[in-house]
């Protein structure tokens, strides 16, 4: 017998401590270490022996001992101290301590917890996620001072926001684009690391009363840091200045990415390392050709409407020599790829600009201009190759020069690597699906959509399928404002009843029809109503149903001619039904094979093949689905072909 | 103001203020003098000063205009490179408590990307049909699969607010410093390949596959059955009391015994016959049925039309007889033996008073044969022949306990093999190659060797409850099984836990059998159904045996007062099986597969 061991000396309980422990050790309230934890990226572990409880949470105690070396809880206590101090001076209304209080409020400094939460830079990258999310988020909130989200936070992050596009635009790094409903998705190859991003529709955001802001200002307080920190270090990489610049009048009008001034640093990265200190007042300043002339263009519309102070650059002015940036022009644009490389375009004012100027950017566009900033000139056009329009009709005259194409079309081009055809997004039409790009291959079981197929197609240079693709839209577009339609895809699925149904059917429609003559009906028909004046819609929807009949009978007797085959072929059939039962029992016998398992390996199994299924299921209810439309719209196009034959 | 007038611009105030209404006093009110520190500068005051001063000078206290600009310059914080000088350390170069915390280090999982489903103009076949639509509507928000619902927007301008959007985003907030994260190593497996790599049951046919011919049905459990070792007959014992014998090529009964008049009635019925077993001996028709507490050996020759002292010696010759003490303690146990021969059967039967329900009928075919009766004071449970034919092992239980017997029949002698009274005997057999014994409890099975007269092995199965043993042809290979739904294949040179523990069935199996010849068996549960396994067993002591399933035989019986099949047999020669079922049908399956 050894000596008796010592409690709580090794194990769980010497790893692990729990929540409550944990506060008494360090001294701190809830929310203080809560906050804490935020900022220092602590989070509760699973021991295996939960020795206090399964209610309590814990810590690993190494976690805990370092927290409590931590300076933020010194400045955690002297914010506390001065807290009191505020609140005694304002009982006393000392006016003038309150004063000099508000000056000396201790401030926390979060630079230490970025370089020890990411050693490498490329640790900040790879966890750059969320910091981006939640900047993009609270960009897009409005400030409000009940839940505490100060308007000059929100202005903070837009500008964070900003420039991190910025820089990825500069570098051409944004690799997909994603509309989903809940907002857009973004994704930047960043030093090698994917970066994914999201943000809301560009709406005034709901509040919702049952989140907690202090938590989310929290987390905001340290990504601003992480991505201030971020983006200088990106910026710099780059040899570009930063802060970069921001053109006054171009951000009043709310030009996002145009208003910033991206400046060149004359200095390499190595050289400004070695003169740190005056590092931010070097001039040479170098601006992309285009920066600087809509920046002149602005400035000198400014000197013409008004005084031009207000409209300086922010700082001391840079030194926006013309003839310098159109030296720099060509290395920019020689760096520069993208699909949209060397295209411009407009947008119209009805799309979101601050997406679509990003993604174009991104993609290398030369210019975005918005439909409004384009001069009133005759020639205003000239030099642009798009025009992005979100509405049902071009207004005004169709510059034939352009291509105008709904917001998609970018999006789409962007994952696709290559400009997609136009006619598919043509204003007004019904799009094609916008697939995701993040979808790998074994998604949803293996299901392909059939435009994924399309776009791989158009990229092997097959042209022809662009008209199927377009088609194929166009019916089922169609289809969906077709009630009756509607009715008879599920119907064609059952082939045995089909001729009762098309019976039915047609009963259903004379009376529908009958009964309210205004229902919207198939668009086609009503095409061919407008032809054929003297039919009046009843009789045109009681023919085409007729046919239908004829059909279906004409497929029944297609059948019956079938059969006497089938015994002619009577061998080959015996050898398949034993090549069948065979396979059969093969199956069979791997099924039977699982009552081998040993426990362990059979629940092992049984996971494994409940979510092989469900990815199966998911894939037939998809290919299913498909197959429905597919057969509905087949059916649609044959019915016009018959109509028109008439 | 008194009078209600209000001052306007043109009034002079001056003139409306009374300095001093009172009396003007001659004298002071009090005569001390001034104090001298009315004119002498503040100490108080000349220390603060001293202090700020001293304060100011360490850097201290900070004017409000330092303090504003000192607030200025913070406002641009974190412009600049924090990892400019910082070289990451290695894990050599960090202290032990960092090591332990980079060890522990678990990043935060990132969120899953979106699929098509949530494209703001999805495929549309992502969209949910009303049924769906239906379904997550109902469904707690928690619950749902997904946050949203899919759907389409014909153009991007129609794209509503997506409502969630912050609440999801401190959601996700939440997880980041409240979930516990715990590291999980998850490898994507194919299920197919978990499953072991086995030979195809084509590949090892013959074995049964379907039923082709029936024996019955009778309106009785058919509780045991059992084939010939020549292969043409089979025996059923079932719940009346009743023995049968099937001829098997044409189905044809050729005669019943009617056991049930040799022992008590219970409840005014006969007891069902338990076990009935063909004498494995293949020259002789002599079988053993269990019914009530008696054991009764029937020749069966004169009714198959063969003529006894040929095919039974067994029944009729008596080498020896049991000494004294046997016959003591045979009487101590309470075992009788009773012969009932062709001849003077009937006037024992009178003596006993048990042929009255016959009485009046014609000497039927079966009721010629001879039979042993061996009564016991126990309910007899289970029997098991020695390979010879010559010994004969049974178990049973009363109320105190069960009970192991052992009789020779060429000696008409008893004894009991072992001391104590066991525990619940399940099973008995006898190994078919060594002089072994082998006795299944409730939980265990125990090996005996009768020569040594000692415990070879306890194997221990791991089940609650077994219902049978079998022992494979070769003698190293045990299979049993249990009420709770297992089968469990031992090899004896293994360990004395299952080499192979199978759970195949949904109801306790109640049987498994190894074929005699041919590398199969077989189980029999009350779900209805038996499985036949192929289990073939190497010469080779480094080679474990291989067991493949080979068909689910569904069906073999209905499932009445949720009993299934009760019993099943396989030929001695062919890979045909036998199932007798709670219906009272018994079943013959053979091979009918193709290709």
């Amino acid at each position: 017998m050894g000596r008796e061991k010592k409690k709580g000396t090794s194990g769980n309980v010497k790893a692990f401590i729990s929540r409550e422990k944990a506060l008494k050790k360090l001294q701190l309230s809830l929310q203080e270490f809560r906050r804490l934890c935020i900022l220092k990226g602590i989070y509760p572990r699973d021991p295996r022996k939960k020795f206090e409880g399964s209610d309590k949470t814990y810590y690993l105690r190494k976690d805990i001992d370092f927290l409590a070396h931590e300076r933020l809880i010194g400045t955690i206590r002297q914010q506390n101290s001065h807290r009191k101090k505020v609140v005694k001076a304002r009982s006393k209304r000392r006016i003038d301590i309150l004063k000099r209080l508000a000056l000396s409020a201790p401030k926390t400094r979060l630079d230490h917890l970025v370089l020890e939460r990411y050693p490498n830079f490329v640790d900040a990258i790879r966890e750059l996620d969320d910091p981006l999310c939640i900047v993009a988020l609270f960009a897009n909130l409005p400030a409000d001072h009940n839940v505490g989200i100060a308007p000059e936070r929100v202005s903070r992050c837009q500008c964070l926001l900003r420039e991190f596009h910025n820089y990825v635009a500069h570098t051409n790094s944004l690799r997909r684009v994603f509309v989903s409903i809940k907002g857009y998705y973004f994704q930047a190859d960043i030093m090698g690391e994917s970066v994914t991003w999201i943000t809301p529709h560009r709406f005034s955001q709901i509040l919702p009363a049952d989140v907690d802001y202090s938590v989310m200002l929290t987390f905001l307080e340290l990504y601003e840091c992480i991505m201030s920190f971020v983006n200088f270090r990106l910026y710099t990489s780059q040899n570009l200045a930063y802060p970069p610049k921001i053109l006054r009048p171009a951000d009043a009008k709310a030009l996002e990415l145009s208003s910033l001034v991206v400046e060149k640093t004359a200095k390499s990265d190595v050289d400004r390392r070695q003169g740190q200190g005056d590092g931010d007042k070097d001039e040479p300043n170098q601006l992309p050709a285009e920066t600087v002339k809509i920046a002149e263009k602005l400035a000198m519309e400014a000197k013409n409407e008004e005084d031009d102070d207000d409209y300086e650059f922010d700082d001391e002015a840079p030194g926006n020599d013309p003839d310098m940036a159109d030296g720099d022009e060509s290395s920019s644009q020689a760096g520069r790829s993208g699909v949209f490389n060397g295209k411009s375009v407009v947008l119209g004012r009805e799309v979101p600009y601050a997406e679509l100027e990003f993604c174009l950017r991104a993609a290398g566009a030369e210019k975005v201009s918005r439909e409004d900033d384009l001069t009133d000139t005759e020639n205003r056009l000239s030099g642009y190759t798009h025009w992005i329009i979100d509405r049902p009709k071009v207004s005004g005259n169709r510059d034939m020069s352009l291509e105008y194409v709904q917001p998609q079309y970018v999006f789409d081009s962007i994952n696709a690597g290559l400009l997609l055809p136009p006619s598919l997004y043509t204003p007004g039409a019904p799009l094609p699906p916008h697939l995701s790009p993040f979808v790998s291959e074994e998604d949803d079981g293996g299901y392909r959509p059939w435009f994924k197929d399309i776009i791989e197609r158009i990229k092997a240079g097959d042209t022809s399928v662009v008209e199927e693709a377009a088609a194929v839209v166009y019916t089922e577009e169609a289809a969906k404002y077709d009630k009756t339609g509607d009715r008879k895809k599920k119907r064609t699925s059952e082939e045995n009843n089909r001729r009762n149904e098309a019976v039915k059917d047609s009963q259903e429609v004379h009376n529908s029809s009958a009964a309210n003559t205004k229902e919207v009906v198939d668009k086609d028909l009503e095409m061919e109503i407008e032809n054929s004046s003297h039919d009046t819609a009843e009789e045109t929807v009681a023919k085409e149903l007729d046919n239908r009949i004829d059909d279906g009978s004409a497929q029944g007797a297609d059948k019956k001619d079938e059969e006497p085959e089938d015994d002619e072929d009577e061998e080959g059939e015996e050898e398949k039904i034993s090549k069948s039962n065979s396979e059969r029992m093969d199956k069979e016998g791997r099924d039977m094979a699982t009552l081998m398992l040993s426990r362990k390996k059979m629940r092992q199994y049984q996971k494994h093949k409940r979510m092989e299924d469900h990815k199966l299921a998911t894939r037939d209810k998809l290919t299913q689905k498909r197959k429905r439309l597919e057969a509905a719209r087949a059916e649609r196009e044959a019915n016009k072909a018959k109509r028109k034959r008439q | 103001m008194r009078v209600g007038r209000y001052p306007t611009a043109k009034n002079d105030e001056e003139d409306e203020i009374v300095h001093w209404s009172g009396p003007i006093m001659q004298h002071p009110l009090t005569s001390a003098p001034e104090p001298k520190r009315r004119f002498l500068p503040s100490r108080h005051e000349a220390r603060m000063v001293v202090k700020f001063v001293r304060a100011m000078r360490a850097g201290k206290m900070r004017r409000p205009s330092e303090i504003a600009r000192d607030a200025k310059q913070e406002e641009i914080l974190y412009q600049y490179d924090v990892w400019e000088n910082h070289e990451p350390k290695t894990r050599e170069d960090m202290t032990k408590s960092e090591r332990a915390r980079d060890i522990m280090k678990v990043p935060a999982p990132k969120p899953p990307l979106p699929n098509h489903a949530e494209s703001y103009n999805p495929p549309a076949e992502y969209l949910p049909d009303e049924k769906e639509e239906k379904e997550w509507k109902e469904l707690d928000p928690e619950e749902r699969a997904t946050s949203y619902l899919p759907a389409k927007h014909s153009a991007l301008r129609h794209v509503p607010l997506y409502e969630n959007f912050v609440k999801e985003r401190f959601e996700r907030c939440l997880d980041l410093y409240l979930a516990v994260r715990v590291r999980k190593d998850q490898t994507k497996i194919d299920p197919e390949d978990l499953v072991p790599k086995l030979p195809t049951p084509r590949e090892l046919r013959p074995f049964p596959t379907d039923i082709v011919n029936s024996f019955g049905p009778l309106p009785y459990r058919a509780r045991s059955i059992s084939v010939h070792p020549q292969g043409q007959w089979l025996l059923s014992g079932s719940d009346d009391g009743y023995v049968r014998l099937w001829e098997i090529d044409s189905g044809y009964e050729q005669c019943t015994w009617n056991l049930g008049m040799f022992v008590e009635k219970v409840d005014g019925s006969a007891p069902p016959v338990t076990i009935v077993e063909w004498c494995p001996k293949d020259e002789t028709y002599a079988f053993a049925a269990s019914i009530g507490n008696t054991l009764i050996i029937v020749s069966a020759a004169s009714a198959m039309g063969l003529t006894e002292s040929d095919t039974d010696p067994m029944i009729g010759g008596v080498n020896g007889k049991p000494d004294e003490k046997v016959k003591e303690k045979m009487e101590d146990m309470g075992i009788r033996w009773e012969e009932r021969n062709l001849g003077d059967g009937e006037d024992e039967n009178k003596e006993n008073g048990v042929r009255e329900s016959n009485n009046g009928e014609d000497l039927r075919l079966e009721d010629k044969s001879s039979m042993i009766l061996i009564r016991h004071g126990k309910l007899l449970k289970h029997l098991a022949w020695h390979r010879k034919g010559d010994y004969l092992a049974c178990a049973g239980k009363d109320g105190s306990g069960g009970g192991v017997y052992i009789h020779r029949l060429s000696h008409r002698s008893s004894q009991s093999p072992f001391k104590k009274r066991s525990a619940l005997v399940q099973a008995v057999k006898f190994h078919p190659t060594r002089p072994f014994f082998i006795v299944a409890t409730m939980h265990h099975v125990r090996v005996y060797n009768l020569a040594l007269q000692q415990l070879v092995k306890t194997l221990r199965p791991g089940v609650s409850w077994i219902s049978s043993i079998d022992v494979h042809p070769s003698g190293d290979h045990i299979l049993v099984t249990s009420y709770d739904r297992r089968v469990c294949w031992f090899d004896l040179d293994l360990s004395a836990r299952p080499y192979k523990t199978i759970r195949n069935h949904e109801k306790a199996v109640r049987v498994g059998k190894f074929h005699p010849r041919l590398p199969l068996f077989a189980d029999a549960a009350d779900d209805g159904s038996s499985h036949v396994f192929h289990g073939t067993v190497y010469d080779d002591l480094t080679k474990n045996a291989l067991i493949v399933p080979l068909r689910k035989l569904e069906r073999c019986s209905k499932i009445v007062d949720s009993l299934g099949v009760l019993d099943i047999a396989w030929h001695p020669r062919l890979p045909w099986l036998f199932t007798s079922g709670a219906d009272g049908t018994i079943h013959l399956l053979t091979d009918c597969s193709q290709g």
